[in-house]
C-alpha cells in the first residue's frame, strides 16, 4: 500500500495546492453548509439522510469533509516512479517485440510476470504471453524506464498464450527452456 | 450517358476509398490504445461501445437513409463523421475523445455503408443490380487490402496515429468520388413501384413478416457467429507457429482473402442473377466450415493463410448478396434500407455471440474447440440456407432482361 501511494500521487500533486486556496474563504462555507443541514434537518431529515447514503451521520460530520488531510506527499522523479500498462518491452537484440498490458502478482503484491502482448501486423496476430519478473531487465534511457527481456522473441512466440480465466499460467522463465513443437 | 457513366465510376471510387476509411477502424485500434497506455479493461469497453453502438444504429440508420431524400447527402454525413472520428483518434486519444470517436463511427459507418448500398440500388435498373454489387465489392476489397497494408506499416514503422490520419486523409477523395455521382431520383422509383398504399406500420410489419427477410436474419445471425471470432483466433495461430516473418505471414492473411474477393465477386454478382440466390448463398456460407475445420487441424503458415483465403469466398458472397436480397424483398415492401439494417442486426448479434462463445471455450477448452465451434455454426448456417431459405429474386435466363416477375 505504502509502496503504491508515491506513484500514484506522483501525478497529482497539485491536489493539496488547490485545497489550500479553497480553505482561506472555509468560514463562510462552513457557515453556509451548516445551514444547509439544518434546513435539510428541518424538512424531515429521515429521507434525505439516506438519500445522501455516505451522509448519514451527525451534522459535524461535513466538516470532517470539507477538508480532506492529504496524506504526507513526496515528489518522486518520472522515471523512478514509472506506469508500466503499454510500456514497450525490447528483446535481446533492442527490437520493440511487445508491450506489457498486464502484471502478475502473489498474494503479498508482489510482481511475479508481466503479461506482454506481442504486437502482430496492424492489430493482427496479437499474443498474450506471462514472462517471469526475473527475465525482465529494466534500465533507464533518456529518463525513460527502458524494459528489456533476456529471451528470445521466438521462443516466447512457441510458449502457449496466457489466458486470464485458465486456473494455471504458463510462464516463461529466463532459464533455459525447450517448449514441445518449436522449430 | 456520359452522365451516368461518371457517376458508376464515381461510385467505384467511393467504394474503393470508403473502403480505405473503413479499414483504420479495425483490429488496429486495440494495438493504438495500448501504446497510449490504456489497461486491457478500458480498451475492451470502449470496443464494446463501439459495437453497441453499431447494432443498435442499424435500424435508426436505415430508417434515416430510407426517410433523406437525397442518399448523396446522407453518404456525404457519414463520410464526414467518419472523418471527424478518425481525427478524434488522432488528437484526442483520452477516454472522452475514443469514446465519442467510436460513437460517431458506430453510427456514420452504419449510415455510409447503407447510403452507398442505396446510391447502388438507384443507379442501376434491377437486373444488372447483382453485376453492380459485384463491383462494389472489388472496388472496396481492392481499396480494403491496399490500405491494410499502408496503415500496417504506417502504423508499425512510422507511428500508431499515422492509421488513423491515413484514414481520415482517405475521405476527402470519397468525398470527391462522391461529388462526381449525379443525381439519382429518377432512377429511385425503381423501389418504390411495388409499395402497396398501406399505412407505414403496416407496411413495416408486412416487411418484418416476410419468410425471405426473417429466414435471411437467421442465417445471417449463425453466420456471423462462425466468421466474426475467426480472423483474430486464426491471426494467433499463425503469429504462434511462424517463429520468423510472422508480420509476413500475418500480412499476407489479411491481403489474401482480399484478393481472392476482388476476384470473385463479379462473378458472384453474375452468378446471383443467372443460378438464384439460393445456390450462391449456399456455396459462400460453406466456405465457413471448411475455413473453421483447416484452422482446427492444419499447421504451418503457409497453410493457414490460405485456409484464411476461404474468407474471401464467403465475404465475397455475402457482400454482394446481402444488399442484392434486401433489395428483392424491398422490391415488394420498399424500405430498402430499413431491410438491410435488419439484417445487420441480426448478423451482428451473431458477431457478439461469435466473439463471446470463442473466447470461452478458448479459455476453457481449447483454440481447436474454438475452431471446430465456429465450423459447426457455419455448417448449421450452410445447412438453415438448404432448409428455409426460399429464393429471393427471380433467376433470368441468361441474356433475358425481363420485367421482374413476381415470384
Amino acid at each position: 500500500m505504502t509502496r503504491h501511494c508515491p506513484m500514484r500521487s506522483a501525478g497529482r500533486h497539485r491536489e493539496p495546492v488547490v485545497l489550500d486556496e479553497i480553505s482561506e474563504d472555509r468560514a463562510t462555507r462552513s457557515f453556509s453548509t451548516k445551514a444547509i443541514i439544518a434546513f435539510a434537518a428541518l424538512l424531515g431529515a429521515g429521507s434525505v439522510g439516506t438519500a445522501f447514503g455516505a451522509a448519514p451521520p451527525a451534522p459535524a460530520a461535513p466538516l470532517e469533509v470539507l477538508k480532506p488531510l492529504p496524506p504526507k506527499v513526496k515528489t518522486v522523479v518520472k522515471s523512478s516512479a514509472e506506469g508500466i500498462l503499454g510500456q514497450p518491452v525490447e528483446d535481446p537484440k533492442g527490437q520493440t517485440i511487445g508491450n506489457v498490458v498486464d502484471v502478475l502478482i502473489d498474494p503479498e503484491g508482489r510482481p511475479q510476470a508481466a503479461v506482454v502482448e506481442f504486437t502482430g501486423f496492424f492489430g493482427l496476430g496479437n499474443r498474450d504471453v506471462a514472462v517471469d519478473w526475473r527475465a525482465l531487465h529494466f534500465s533507464v534511457q533518456n529518463d525513460q524506464i527502458l524494459i528489456r527481456v533476456g529471451l528470445e522473441p521466438v521462443a516466447l512466440k512457441a510458449m502457449p498464450p496466457y489466458k486470464p480465466a485458465a486456473e494455471s499460467v504458463p510462464v516463461a522463465t529466463s532459464a533455459v527452456h525447450v517448449t514441445a513443437g518449436s522449430p | 450517358m456520359t452522365g451516368a457513366k461518371r457517376s458508376l465510376a464515381g461510385l467505384d471510387w467511393l467504394n474503393f476509398f470508403t473502403a480505405e476509411v473503413q479499414t483504420g477502424f479495425g483490429a488496429f485500434i486495440a494495438v493504438y490504445l495500448t501504446l497510449h497506455h490504456w489497461t486491457g479493461l478500458a480498451i475492451g469497453s470502449v470496443l464494446s461501445l463501439g459495437a453497441v453502438v453499431t447494432l443498435a444504429s442499424q435500424i435508426p440508420a436505415g430508417l434515416v437513409v430510407d426517410w433523406m431524400p437525397s442518399k448523396r447527402v446522407a453518404a456525404a454525413i457519414g463520410l464526414a463523421a467518419l472523418g471527424a472520428s478518425a481525427l478524434l483518434f488522432v488528437f484526442v486519444p483520452s477516454q472522452f475523445g475514443i469514446g465519442l470517436a467510436e460513437i460517431l463511427h458506430g453510427f456514420a459507418g452504419c449510415m455510409l455503408g447503407q447510403a452507398i448500398a442505396a446510391i447502388s440500388v438507384a443507379l442501376v435498373s434491377r437486373h444488372v443490380l447483382g453485376l453492380r454489387l459485384g463491383r462494389n465489392v472489388r472496388f472496396a476489397s481492392v481499396g480494403n487490402g491496399i490500405a491494410a497494408i499502408a496503415m500496417g506499416v504506417g502504423g508499425a514503422w512510422i507511428a500508431g496515429w499515422s492509421v488513423f490520419a491515413l484514414a481520415a486523409a482517405m475521405c476527402i477523395p470519397a468525398g470527391l468520388a462522391l461529388v462526381a455521382i449525379g443525381p439519382t431520383r429518377p432512377q429511385r422509383d425503381a423501389l418504390e413501384v411495388r409499395r402497396v398504399d398501406r399505412a407505414p406500420l403496416a407496411e413495416i410489419g408486412a416487411l418484418f413478416l416476410d419468410r425471405r427477410l426473417l429466414a435471411f436474419m437467421v442465417c445471417m445471425a449463425f453466420f456471423q457467429l462462425a466468421d466474426s471470432a475467426m480472423l483474430p483466433y486464426a491471426g494467433r495461430k499463425i503469429a504462434g507457429e511462424t517463429s520468423t516473418l510472422a508480420d509476413i505471414a500475418i500480412a499476407a492473411a489479411i491481403v489474401l482473402p482480399e484478393i481472392v474477393m476482388a476476384l470473385l465477386s463479379p462473378l458472384v454478382g453474375r452468378g446471383a442473377e443467372r443460378h438464384g440466390r439460393r445456390l450462391i448463398l449456399m456455396l459462400g456460407f460453406a466456405a465457413e466450415p471448411l475455413r473453421g475445420f483447416l484452422f482446427g487441424v492444419v499447421h504451418g503458415p503457409a497453410l493457414l493463410v490460405l485456409a484464411q483465403g476461404l474468407n474471401g469466398v464467403s465475404a465475397a458472397v455475402v457482400g454482394v448478396l446481402l444488399p442484392l436480397i434486401a433489395a428483392d424483398i424491398a422490391h415488394d415492401h420498399g424500405h430498402f434500407n430499413l431491410t438491410v439494417g435488419a439484417i445487420g442486426v441480426a448478423g451482428g448479434v451473431g458477431t457478439v455471440a461469435s466473439t463471446a462463445v470463442a473466447g470461452a471455450i478458448d479459455s476453457l477448452v481449447s483454440e481447436r474447440a474454438a475452431f471446430f465451434t465456429l465450423a459447426f455454426a457455419g455448417l448449421f448456417a450452410t445447412l438453415l440456407v438448404w432448409l428455409i431459405m426460399p429464393e429471393s429474386g427471380r433467376s433470368t435466363p441468361r441474356g433475358v432482361a425481363a420485367e421482374p416477375v413476381r415470384s
